[in-house]
């Protein structure tokens, strides 16, 4: 998400961080980032071989640990301490949706490097992923706040129900936006409302504060899914981690191309159609889709709504405390926002 | 063979059987024929133990019927995750519905577990989990599977049994013999569904009539009842208990 410009809304006064990396925005929380991994590479240290080395590669294999950031910085609003297996817990679950999400999309890269499930197999893949699910809500329970586990509950089950959605709409070119929304609520928005949340509820944070981080997490996380959907169609291999147009080989309908189906010149869309009701769509064809999608307003009205999502958030921010992490999470929203 | 041998608690249990059946057509019905899979009786194995338990210790509760429905869930997610082929470029569409299949009762079982205000039941039940995933990996890469299954399959049963019973006591002596008992119940009934022969296991054919004779209350003649039945497809009797051993 870099080479964002300033942007020119009322809240301009706060802005100085124009191409920057939302990783960098992490700076003040480095070591307790790398406590997360540190605890992350503890929370297998009883299991066995097996289970380890495929953890450890994981581990290795990068990420951004975005979502136990956000649990980090929530914890800023209340005074406990000790945020740092909920965090842990955010990245696991997050890790658990990717390993899963491997296997269903039988995909054998992700970030670049081989999957889980193409080094060990599909079983290897799906038991370690229950695994490590059952010892997030181990921990979780250990805060023994009854919330806390009920919400993580919840979000696995709404995160679930999104994949669902997706797949029994995989191939489905006459969706609406409105479902779309839905999806992309439940696929990721309610992982990052939960990062939130459990940072402000597991610090003590006043109720208040929580509701509006939560807020602020659903924001955020539609304006992140929708900005990682347009990728799909403007960025590179190299950006993506995965092949270019891989959603499209998939039958996966996000919402460049749900607009571009209904707004874009009909005798274009009637071709893309016909490409995508073949049993296979050739990388030539992604290319000539992915053409098709960028010269109509598809994309700018993805990053339309994106803007306003991104807008909600920076609402919620304004209604937290002024203080340093209130700052940050400002810039974090502000990535998102792009002027036309 | 529990539907048979246990047609009294089977009317308690309907009502369990049908709201987790119509959340499973619900949900995942739409996508593939879930069926054969609710018609498979192997699934009531672990919920109507879980009532059984709590019946022979004391008497059922509401708490037990909701655990019940969770073993319910447990049993069909297990399955789902069970053994998935490992190459999926052939039967893709299948295993992408069984894993998200089995994800959903997965979540279901801990919102269940939430939602009923069960959490004192939440570290259980992932330790439980977390051990079976664990053991089925182990499964994967060895040469002994039936091992590791008859393995997995006793601690499901063995939690089954102990924590039905602590849904309606908290007699820690006695739940402790449930949880022994269903532990070589669980090894019994495996080797059984496998159609093995029981040598190799006979200690878990005396260790499970050991442990029935421990239990006091009348009821037990549910567990006897059970261990029979397997006890005739073997042709085994009831071994020389313990009390008489010593004697």
């Amino acid at each position: 998400m870099g080479n964002r410009q300033a942007c020119t809304n009322p809240r301009k006064s706060h802005i100085a961080f124009p191409n920057i990396h939302i990783r960098e925005l992490f700076g003040s929380i480095e070591a307790e980032l790398a406590d997360v991994d540190d605890y992350l590479q503890k929370s297998v240290s009883q299991a066995n071989y097996l289970i380890k080395d495929g953890f450890n590669y994981l581990l290795q294999a990068g990420g951004k640990r975005i979502r136990p950031a956000f649990t980090l910085f929530a914890s800023h609003y209340g005074s406990k301490t000790s945020c740092i297996p909920a965090a842990s817990t955010m990245e696991l679950v997050h890790m658990v949706s990717l390993i899963h999400d491997d296997v269903i999309d039988a995909s054998d890269l992700r970030r670049g490097k081989a999957t889980l499930s193409n080094l060990y197999g599909n079983n290897y893949a799906i038991h370690l992923g229950d695994y490590l699910f059952a010892k997030a809500l181990a921990v979780i329970d250990s805060y023994q706040n009854t919330a806390l586990s009920g919400k993580l509950a919840y979000t696995s089950r709404e995160m679930c129900r999104g994949e669902i959605e997706q797949i029994s709409n995989e191939l489905c070119l006459q969706q609406n936006i409105k479902r779309y929304l839905y999806r992309v609520n439940r696929k990721t928005s309610v992982l990052i409302t939960l990062c939130f949340e459990t940072g402000a509820l597991v610090s003590g944070a006043n109720q208040e504060v929580v509701n509006t981080l939560g807020r602020f997490g659903h924001y955020l996380g539609m304006a992140f899914q929708i900005a990682d959907d347009m990728l799909n169609y403007t960025a590179d291999e190299q950006t993506l981690g995965k092949p270019v147009g891989n959603d499209l080989q998939q039958g996966v309908v996000t919402l460049p191309l749900i607009y571009f189906l209904k707004y874009g010149k009909t005798e274009l869309c009637q071709d893309v159609k016909r490409i995508l009701k073949k049993e296979t769509v050739t990388t030539d064809e992604v290319v000539y889709i992915n053409q098709a999608i960028r010269v109509s307003k598809a994309i700018e009205y993805s990053q339309e709504l994106v803007n306003r999502y991104a807008i909600k958030a920076l609402q919620q921010v304004d209604k937290l405390p002024d203080n340093k992490t209130t700052e940050v999470f400002r810039q974090i929203a502000l990535l998102y926002y792009q002027e036309k | 063979m529990l539907k048979i041998l246990m047609p009294d608690i089977m009317p308690e249990f309907m009502a369990i059987e049908a709201k987790n059946n119509h959340f499973i057509k619900l949900n995942i019905g739409k996508l593939h024929d879930v069926r054969s899979m609710l018609e498979n009786e192997k699934h009531l194995w672990m919920p109507l133990l879980c009532i059984l338990s709590a019946k022979i210790i004391k008497d059922v509760t509401i708490k037990t019927y909701q655990l019940a429905e969770i073993f319910h869930l447990l049993s069909y997610a297990s399955q789902l995750h069970w053994s998935l082929p490992e190459n999926n470029k052939d039967s893709k569409e299948d295993m992408k519905i069984d894993v998200l299949s089995g994800d959903l009762i997965y979540s279901r079982i801990y919102s269940n577990i939430c939602q009923y205000g069960l959490q004192p039941y939440l570290l259980p039940f992932s330790n439980l989990i977390s051990a079976m995933n664990e053991s089925l990996i182990l499964r994967d890469f060895s040469r002994e599977n039936d091992d590791y299954e008859i393995r997995v399959f006793a601690s499901l049963t063995e939690s089954a049994c102990y924590l039905g019973g602590s849904s309606a006591s908290n007699n820690q002596l006695d739940l402790n013999v449930l949880k022994e008992f269903g532990y070589h119940l669980g090894i019994l009934k495996s080797v059984y569904d496998k159609g093995k022969n029981i040598d190799e296991h006979y200690s878990s054919w005396q260790n499970c009539w050991d442990r029935v004779e421990e239990i006091k209350t009348s009821k037990r003649h549910c567990f006897e009842k059970i261990l029979r039945h397997m006890g005739e497809e073997w042709e085994i009797d009831k071994p020389v208990l313990i009390q008489e051993r010593v004697i």
